[in-house]
């Protein structure tokens, strides 16, 4: 094992191979060396970050130093963005590109910048006041940075995101599996034929049926019994004692594993309403060649599930969990789910390839693993889609909410509006309340309280 | 909870005199604010101005348990909020994987102490900081030794030392002697998730309350293991736990010996090769028998802020105190629960001495160790249990294991009388535990959990 997998073990185990090449193609701005900046560039340094570059006009202070891990005594006087810049170089020597520059916020917005900030992924933007933050916030708005607005005061904090369109294919959900015990493509119900003579099975062999067959069994029998297949809480549950019945001991570990599956895996397979959401949102429903490979994945998701094959299904994970059986019948019954997976998956790659050509995209524009991982997590895709600061602050403030929320005095959001107010007061007076001597403390109180009002 | 317990500021203001006056100006400009002025958010017993200053900054004695990841986040976070007479215990060395969160450390210091690295990077980095180091176990110090401190910070990752660490402070509480409660605040991490909590001795739940709340290790069959393996966890558990023993009897596994992991991830890939089971990696072996928990440095930076953040209000009271217990999520978005958690009334270390339980007089002895050992609120390994009048069985030395193992087939009606105290000591356990027997035939129910 090299060096660097030894270095990251702790954090690949989390965010895999994928997920650090992203961190190593982002290349962030913090905009201000401040304790909490650092702090920020310091826990993406760590992991491995691909750059940084340090934007901050300010020469260090003793009051920079008292409270900034990443200045020293011998840095007051100097530029704040250079001697941070520095020392958080030291945390990891992979990180081999970083820089600094001593421009404001106009300075770094400005055309002869422009080279500069346009090499930036995303901006990290902590204590920058609002005029200021609202020019920054447009730049990264027109230019689809997504950019994270920070405020630190005492022993509170703000954080605000902004940001383009957000997709998220691989949300590591908990649970994956997809048994389609209520759906049961043609090989797994050849699988479960081979169970047919379970009744006169030895004991051994009888509590090593894995309990997917089990459960398709007992499936088949509710329906002889019914006509349909169990629903609401109570059929799950004569469902449970009709498995219950079949039990050879009281300790058939496979018998129980089935039972406890009954109320997660017997469930009529569904799209899930946000993943239908996705499917009528106009992103999907209208491709451009200037799509990303994360709608025309969706649409090809969507064509895939009105086809025959998919019958109305997403593609199915083809994951299986652990379960009381012999290696053999397992892995063979791993196999089908797999095999299943993957015929789902050619199935919606035809449908890219086919909307890449209409689009006159390239056909290898979207490879046999983004497909795979696409289709893998189908039914846990994500979208997030934010408000830009400039309809948050200006023109569609939450007046309206914010006065009802204030009615109520356990309400958080008085520290939202205390937040906007200490803004309002630095565009005033050019200086922050509170940062004056205690006796005209009681004057900076009312000033704001009149701001908030 | 009460907090008239928690302030532990000396109150007496002594000299006028502005503390830390050879520090160069403006070093606590970001601090003073919060110590001189009073607030609506402070603690009733906040008294804004020098003394507070002069009590977190000269008299304050702070234990850091643990130098990983938490613990360096802890330290540096410590040391920028005036607190200048630090402690800090860790029985590791520096390991290359670390270096991706511990950031008091570089790759030339693997395999120099934690502890000691640690306090020196602090001292050189934040002037006049007093950092104290211990290389070692914090079980080699007494209680004189955690009574000089007015408050003790963990941040571990092992279940056992937080157990060990929460008992010893608990037992320290002497209700005629307020200054024996020590104030425990305790981090820990996992991945995006993480929990801070407040732990004041007696006053409020300790750790061992919580006990039943930690999710049980996995653990894997070993007729599956030996027998009918289904994932590629099961082909590294049968390397590791029946053909390591087989094939070298006379060693036993170091699982940070490199040629031992090779060996075991041979032999692991072996198995599933021959049983067509797909998975096994270098990575995952070692995963698997090092019971390796991910890490990262931004969640361990949350938690730690936390931690201190209640350790600084603790010092000054200029703040309320977390009651008791904050869960962080950061996996989906971010998302926090603050909550009290209760004091549990049979918890073996705060709550009652004694524990009544109902046995079944037809059970073994055997099986009831088992049904013990499968005991979530318990949480015990390897338990030696004894009677007043003889011992039940004990785990060791060996003499007195192979006398006592016959027992383990008795059954209980047989070794047992109505009300008899049976005392079980356990490695895992902080204190010793003393059950009071109920010997019932309907015992079976409240406990078939199998």
């Amino acid at each position: 094992m090299d060096t660097k997998t030894q270095r990251y073990d702790r954090q690949l185990r989390l965010w895999q191979a994928s997920g650090q090449m992203a961190l190593e193609s982002a290349h962030v701005c913090l905009v201000n060396g401040t304790a909490t900046g650092t702090e920020i560039l310091k826990n993406l340094v760590l992991p491995g970050i691909g750059a940084y570059t340090v934007v901050d006009p300010a020469r260090t202070t003793g009051a920079d130093v008292g409270n900034n891990f990443f200045l020293r005594v011998e840095d007051i006087g100097e530029h704040r963005a250079a001697a941070t810049c520095a020392l958080l170089a030291e945390l990891n020597p992979d990180v081999e590109k970083h820089a600094y520059a001593t421009h404001t916020v106009a300075e770094l917005l400005a055309p002869e910048a422009a080279a500069m900030f346009d090499a930036f992924t995303m901006v990290v933007a902590v204590d920058v006041p609002e005029a200021d933050l609202l020019a920054l916030a447009a730049r990264c708005w027109q230019t689809q940075k997504p950019l994270v607005v920070v405020r630190v005061c005492g022993f509170f904090g703000y954080l605000r995101v902004v940001g383009p369109e957000h997709t998220v294919v691989d949300t590591h959900p908990d649970h994956m599996a997809d048994l389609r015990l209520y759906a049961p493509f043609p090989a797994l119900l050849e699988y479960a034929a081979r169970f047919e003579s379970m009744d006169t099975m030895s004991n051994a062999d009888h509590g090593h049926v894995p309990y997917v067959v089990i459960l398709l069994k007992y499936l088949e029998q509710f329906r002889m019994k019914h006509g349909r297949l169990p629903g609401n809480y109570q059929e799950k549950n004569e469902l449970k004692t009709m498995i219950r019945a079949g039990m050879r001991a009281s300790d058939e570990e496979n018998f129980h594993e089935a039972m406890d599956a009954v109320l997660r895996s017997c469930t009529k397979p569904e799209i899930p309403s946000s993943i239908q959401a996705l499917f009528n949102d106009p992103a999907c429903e209208q491709l451009t060649p200037q799509s990303s490979n994360f709608w025309i994945l969706l649409r090809a998701m969507r064509d895939f599930t009105a086809s025959s094959q998919g019958a109305g299904l997403l593609p199915l994970s083809g994951t299986l969990p652990d379960m009381k059986s012999d290696t053999e019948n397992y892995v063979a019954l791993q196999q089908i789910y797999r095999q299943k997976a993957q015929a789902d998956c050619h199935a919606v790659h035809d449908h890219v390839r086919q909307h890449l050509a209409r689009l006159h995209l390239p056909s290898d524009r979207i490879g046999d693993e983004e497909v795979a991982a696409f289709c893998k997590h189908a039914a846990f895709l994500q979208v997030i889609r934010y408000r830009s600061l400039a309809d948050e602050y200006v023109d569609n403030p939450p007046t309206e909410q914010l006065t009802n929320e204030l009615a109520d005095p356990s309400s958080e959001a008085i520290r939202y509006v205390m937040f906007r107010a200490a803004e309002q007061f630095y565009e005033q007076y050019q200086r922050y309340p509170g940062k004056v001597a205690a006796a005209s403390m009681q004057h900076n109180i009312h000033m704001c309280i009149s701001i908030a009002v | 909870m009460d907090n008239e317990w928690v302030c532990i500021t000396a109150s007496t203001g002594s000299s006028q005199r502005p503390v830390a006056s050879e520090d160069w100006p403006g070093r606590w400009d970001h601090l003073r604010p919060v110590l001189h002025r009073p607030g609506p958010m402070a603690h009733e017993g906040f008294t804004p101005g020098t003394p507070t200053e002069q009590f977190l900054m000269e008299q304050c004695k702070v234990l850091v348990v643990g130098a990983g990841g938490l613990g360096c986040e802890i330290l540096k976070n410590l040391a920028l909020s005036g607190f200048r007479d630090i402690h800090v215990i860790d029985m590791d060395t520096v390991d290359v994987s670390n270096l991706n969160r511990q950031f008091l450390f570089r790759a030339t210091d693997v395999g120099k102490s934690k502890a000691e690295t640690a306090a020196e990077f602090i001292m050189r980095r934040v002037p006049r900081c007093k950092v104290t180091p211990y290389f070692g176990k914090i079980q080699d110090k007494d209680m004189a030794y955690y009574a000089q401190f007015n408050v003790v910070i963990c941040g571990l990752d092992s279940v056992e030392a937080r157990r060990w660490m929460n008992a010893t402070l608990v037992q320290m509480f002497d209700s005629d002697s307020p200054e024996s409660l020590k104030p425990l605040v305790d981090g820990g991490t996992e991945g995006f998730r993480g929990q801070a909590r407040v732990i004041l001795p007696t006053i409020s739940s300790c750790y061992e309350c919580s006990m039943e709340m930690l999710t049980p290790q996995t653990v894997y069959p070993v007729c599956t293991i030996a027998n009918t393996p289904r994932l590629p966890e099961h082909c590294i558990e049968w390397a590791s736990t029946l053909e390591w023993p087989r094939a070298f009897p006379e060693q036993s596994l170091d699982t940070d010996n490199p040629e031992h992991l090779q060996w075991l991830f041979r032999t692991a890939s072996e198995r599933a090769r021959r049983f067509n089971i797909p998975g096994v990696t270098f990575s995952l072996t070692q995963g698997v028998v090092k019971n390796i928990i991910p890490a990262i440095a931004s969640t361990n930076a949350v938690i730690a802020a936390a931690c201190c953040n209640e350790v600084f209000k603790l010092a000054t009271s200029s703040g309320t105190l977390l009651d008791n217990y904050m869960m962080y999520m950061g996996n989906d978005g971010v998302y926090t629960h603050t909550f009290e958690y209760e004091k549990n009334p049979n918890c073996l270390v705060c709550g009652q001495m004694q524990l009544a339980l109902d046995v079944h007089p037809m059970w073994t002895l055997e099986e009831w160790i088992d049904r013990l050992i499968a005991d979530p609120s318990i949480s015990i390994g390897k338990p030696s249990l004894r009677t007043p009048a003889r011992s039940l069985y004990m785990q060791a030395p060996r003499a007195l294991e192979e006398a006592t193992r016959p027992n383990l087939a008795y059954v209980l009606g047989e070794l047992l009388q109505e009300g008899d105290v049976v005392t079980v000591t356990d490695a895992a356990l902080p204190v010793s535990l003393e059950i009071v027997v109920h010997l019932t035939e309907s015992a079976a129910t409240a406990h078939n959990k199998q």
